[in-house]
């Protein structure tokens, strides 16, 4: 299987280095196709499957996107909590409601995963290729981002990357090295009856 | 002729020895720190020597944000920028690259350690015995969106003891700047910053560097945005200030030494319309200056910029000795003789010398390196100026020709003429008013010994400052805590009693942060107590980690390992400071340690956002061998020290010269000579007061200037005052070369030099406009030359007996 990748690797970086616009028409398609909305709701389903663990462990919630601000991540199962990403940093909440603010200062794997939700609601793709190898495609209205990180320390945490979606991201993978992954899948996404509520503009407010 | 050839044995002398002097001293080393004038605080030795290397690296610190649109472009400018740096061979270190894996490698010193650390909220939850709210907390982060979680790490910490921990040291460390290919970099406004971090290898306020390094600095600025796509710097530290404070105390020195000294030109020119008496006069003031500088050089091995500015006006002073010299030429149209007019001015200048010289002696005695330096420089640069009149002047003034411009008696006679009159209820009426006029100004009077306010930053270099504080963040708090121990664990465990009273002043607001070594590297102690608090969860029947392992869905091996590995490190003793500090991990923070002391070791706490001084101090007073220190605190506290003292050292100067001049005219002569210098001083505090300028330190030090040119200008009043217009033009020249010099002060934008300028300007300007009050004598002005003075009225209630 190695050669295999080898091959794909080189066909892929040699399809790039000739053609990089034709790369560049494939983002710009997908972000052609991608909904722009200001506000973004969806309820998502967590399954971590972590190879020192015998089960995945799964939890569920909902998200919120609000441009500018960023994205809250509210978990609902099995524990409620929740985060916001933010630009430049994490902001999280204890169980006595203190905010606890994590900058990405240290682990700027976070910042890069966070340019890959963001880029998936806004469709902005320009960040993104600071931090990874893009491959895309589009086929009709659905599109497949795979992405690898260009800093070797952060390809020793995150080896690559996958997004889909059509007018809205629908799913997300994370594979880590050694058999960890991450999927998140989005459903209900939408735009339309998406209501902030006050503790929800509380949370974006910090 | 044997006499000349020994006048010009006195100015080759001088130069000779002043020249070895300078030449043998480590070269003419002038230092601009403001803070150097001050004392060395009565602290404790080793909490002082704590804080002078604190401050010394403080003040080399030097933060550099090479910034560009591009990443590339900022990393090709930032190499560019930290080569040339490097090589000016002016900084001890200037780091670029960072470490590329901080996380990994904190990873690599802390894994091992996993039963010994715990972050602070899990420490809190464990000791209240709040297990459930521990494991929940546990829980939470194996489902958290947004949490980092490895197989790797939950084979070794299944419990996430060492990502809590790393976390919270994270959340309370780094604030903005990111790891970027090994770069720390910001991000703002669509640039890219990357962030170089260097020390100066000498203080930034060492006029060579500053020579070597801003050109180089000034350089970079302008070739950057053409070399590297619009690339820029910020720069933030104690040198953009003391390099901008020097050139622009530089600029002001050569303004106002350019400015009198063209002054003192073109009115010795005007008047005396002949060469020969300026010439002698530059020759006198530019010895002065020279032996006052070798002096200083030989005695403190430096000398400082505020110490020249005063020192070059104050031998300033000695210009008057020549002009009474030469206004003697007046005196006499024909027979004119340099022996009788010296044999006619010698005692007053000589009483001059005498009284400003006493002025300086005191000052020398006051426990303060930046006067000490004044008195010596200017005792010595009038001391030799004096010597210049009397040696050298006779021997080449001999056919000195009396100017022919009579005008400038002929006013001076007029001014003297008003002195006489007779004084009625008019004149007593007017000086009443102006009494209480005095009274009120000097009501208004409020002192400030801010230290913030005397040295006023360039608005540029404080902007580009702020901005970079802004992109990089956090900030520490000029505040710190010094903690002692007699050894490494002693002190590791101070600060941990420390830090834990500093938690609960952050709890209620009182401080936003602090930064302390054993937050990083607990002490035994701790450890120990760690491991025992962990103990439970581990080891007890239906234990936490049991529950956690089922929820999760943890293998039974992986549990076993981690129960065989806590068992196992029970035999590991506590690991040292010393490993700590060895190791990469601890890179950022070694700048808390210092090291030996005196006691023990020593080392410092930072501070963020310190809302609450007196809480901190109060928390060093209850804590053995912690102190808080706040150096600019503590040099406000200084400077106001000083200024009562020197308040105390000036009225004690005016007593002497009191006392001196008593013994010399009677109580009422010496009250007379004397109230010209204290009127003087009144009016300019009452100036002062009316401008609304605070007091402070410098314009007390301007106040014993004033006494001492205004007692001289009393004085020889008193002493050659039979032919007043002469005497009365020698002291108004000098008056006038006295406000070129110091008057231009008062234009400074530098707060001290300001304060000091005017309060110079309006006590001169009173001291000349009062001189010829000093030669009230027995009831009439001793003057007889002039017509007025003869037709002068005799009053006897103001008289005072000779």
């Amino acid at each position: 299987m190695k050669w295999l990748r080898r091959v794909l690797a080189l066909t892929i970086s040699a399809f790039l280095a000739i053609a990089p616009v034709e790369a560049d028409e494939t983002l710009s398609k997908i972000h052609q196709l991608l909904d722009k909305n200001s506000v973004i709701c969806a309820d998502f389903t967590q399954n971590k499957s972590l190879r020192a663990l015998t089960r995945p462990l799964i939890s569920k919630g909902r998200l919120i996107f609000v441009a500018g601000k960023g994205v809250l991540w509210q978990v609902r199962e099995p524990f409620a909590t929740q985060v916001l990403v933010k630009n430049d940093a994490l902001i999280k909440w204890n169980d006595d409601g203190v905010p606890q603010r994590l900058s990405f200062g240290q682990a700027p794997i976070f910042r890069a995963l966070s340019q890959v939700f963001l880029a998936g609601f806004t469709g902005d793709m320009t960040r993104l290729g600071e931090s990874f190898e893009i491959v895309s495609d589009v086929v009709q209205s659905r599109w497949r981002l795979t992405l690898t990180p260009r800093d070797p320390a952060f390809a020793a945490i995150i080896a690559t990357v996958r997004v889909s979606g059509g007018r809205f991201v629908d799913e997300l993978l994370i594979e880590e090295g050694r058999g960890d992954r991450t999927l998140i899948r989005f459903s209900g996404m939408n735009a339309e009856s998406c209501q902030l509520g006050n503790a929800e503009k509380g949370y974006f407010a910090h | 002729m044997r006499t000349r050839i020994f006048a010009v044995l006195w100015v080759v002398g001088i130069c000779a020895l002043s020249g070895w002097l300078i030449t043998n001293a480590d070269g003419p080393a002038i230092n601009a720190n403001l803070m150097a004038l001050l004392p060395e605080g009565e602290r404790d030795p080793v909490v002082y020597d704590a804080v002078d290397r604190v401050e010394k690296r403080f003040e080399r610190h030097i933060v550099l944000l090479v910034g560009a649109a591009d990443f590339e472009a900022a990393k090709a400018a930032a190499r560019h920028v930290s080569e040339r740096l490097t090589g000016s061979g002016q900084f001890h270190h200037l780091r670029i690259d960072h470490d590329h894996d901080l996380v990994r490698r904190a990873v690599s010193f802390y894994l091992p350690l996993r039963f010994q650390i715990l972050s602070n909220l899990a420490r809190d939850q464990l000791r209240a015995g709040n297990t459930a709210a521990f494991e929940r907390t546990v829980l939470m982060r194996y489902y958290s969106p947004k949490s980092a979680l490895s197989s790797h790490l939950i084979d070794k910490d299944p419990l996430l003891i060492l990502p809590r921990f790393l976390e919270e040291r994270a959340m309370e460390t780094i604030d903005r700047p990111e790891m970027e290919d090994g770069y720390l970099t910001v991000r703002s406004d669509g640039r890219i910053y990357i962030i170089l971090i260097g020390e100066l290898s000498d203080t930034p306020f060492s006029f060579s560097l500053q020579k070597q390094v801003m050109p180089l600095l000034d350089g970079l600025r302008s070739e950057l945005p053409e070399r590297f796509q619009g690339a820029d710097y910020l720069m933030a530290g104690v040198l953009p200030h003391a390099a901008s404070g020097t050139s622009s105390a530089l600029d002001e020195m050569s303004t106002v030494g350019l400015g009198s000294l063209l002054g003192i030109i073109v009115l010795l020119i005007a008047i005396f319309r002949s060469p020969s008496p300026f010439i002698l006069t530059l020759i006198s003031i530019a010895l002065g200056c020279l032996a006052g500088f070798a002096a200083c050089l030989t005695v403190f091995g430096e000398v400082h910029l505020l110490t020249l500015v005063f020192g070059a006006s104050l031998v300033g002073i000695s210009v008057d000795y020549s002009l009474h010299y030469f206004c003697e030429r007046f005196r006499f149209s024909e027979h004119w003789s340099p022996a009788s007019a010296l044999r006619h001015i010698f005692p007053g200048i000589t009483l001059g010398l005498v009284t400003s010289v006493i002025g300086f002696v005191g000052l020398f005695f006051a426990p303060f390196p930046g006067m000490q330096g004044m008195a010596v420089f200017s005792s010595v640069g009038l001391c030799i100026a004096y010597g210049c009149v009397v040696i050298c002047y006779p021997h080449f003034t001999q056919g000195l020709a009396r100017p022919k411009f009579e005008r400038p008696l002929e006013w001076m006679r007029a001014y003297s003429a008003l002195w006489s009159r007779r004084r009625n209820w008019w004149t007593w009426a007017t000086a009443a008013a102006l009494a209480v006029l005095a009274a009120f100004g000097c009501l208004r009077l409020a002192a400030s010994d801010d230290v913030r306010l005397m040295q006023t930053p360039d608005p540029t270099v404080m902007a580009e400052e702020m901005r970079t504080r802004a992109l990089i963040g956090r900030n520490l708090a000029s505040q710190f805590f010094l903690v002692e121990g007699r050894d490494d664990g002693d002190f590791l465990a101070r600060e941990e009693r420390l830090t834990e009273k500093l938690q609960a002043l952050r709890k209620s607001g009182q401080l936003v942060g602090y930064l302390a070594i054993s937050d990083f590297i607990a002490s035994p102690q701790r450890q120990k107590e760690n491991r025992a608090l962990l103990t439970p969860l581990i080891a007890a029947r239906q234990n936490t980690l049991d529950r956690i392992a089922g929820q999760v869905g943890l293998p039974d091996s992986t549990r076993d390992a981690y129960v065989a590995a806590f068992r196992e490190a029970e035999r590991d003793s506590p690991i040292g400071l010393r490993q700590w500090l060895a190791h990469p991990v601890s890179e950022p923070y070694r700048h808390l340690w210092l090291g030996q002391s005196a006691r023990g070791v020593i080392g410092v706490v930072g501070l963020r956002g310190v809302y609450d001084l007196a809480a901190l101090q109060t928390l060093a007073d209850t804590e053995p061998l912690v102190h808080f220190v706040d150096p600019a605190g503590e040099i406000s506290g200084l400077f106001g020290q000083f200024r009562r003292q020197t308040i105390w050292l000036t009225l004690i100067s005016y007593g002497v010269v009191m006392l001196l001049l008593v013994a010399r005219y009677g109580i009422g002569g010496g009250l007379l000579v004397m109230s010209t210098p204290v009127i003087a001083a009144i009016a300019s505090l009452s100036v002062l007061g009316f401008l609304g300028e605070p007091i402070s330190l410098f314009n007390v030090m301007a106040l014993l200037l004033v006494l001492g040119i205004g007692v001289d200008y009393a004085l020889f009043f008193r002493e050659t005052g039979t032919e007043s217009p002469a005497t009365l033009l020698a002291i108004a020249l000098s008056s006038l070369t006295t406000l070129l010099a110091f008057g231009l002060l008062a234009l400074s934008a530098t707060t001290a030099i300001h304060a000091f300028g005017l309060t110079i300007l309006v006590g001169i300007l009173v001291a000349f406009l009062l001189s010829p009050m000093a030669g009230w004598h027995g009831g009439s002005l001793r003057a007889s030359a002039g017509a007025a003075a003869r037709r002068s009225g005799v009053t006897s209630e103001d008289s005072a007996p000779r």
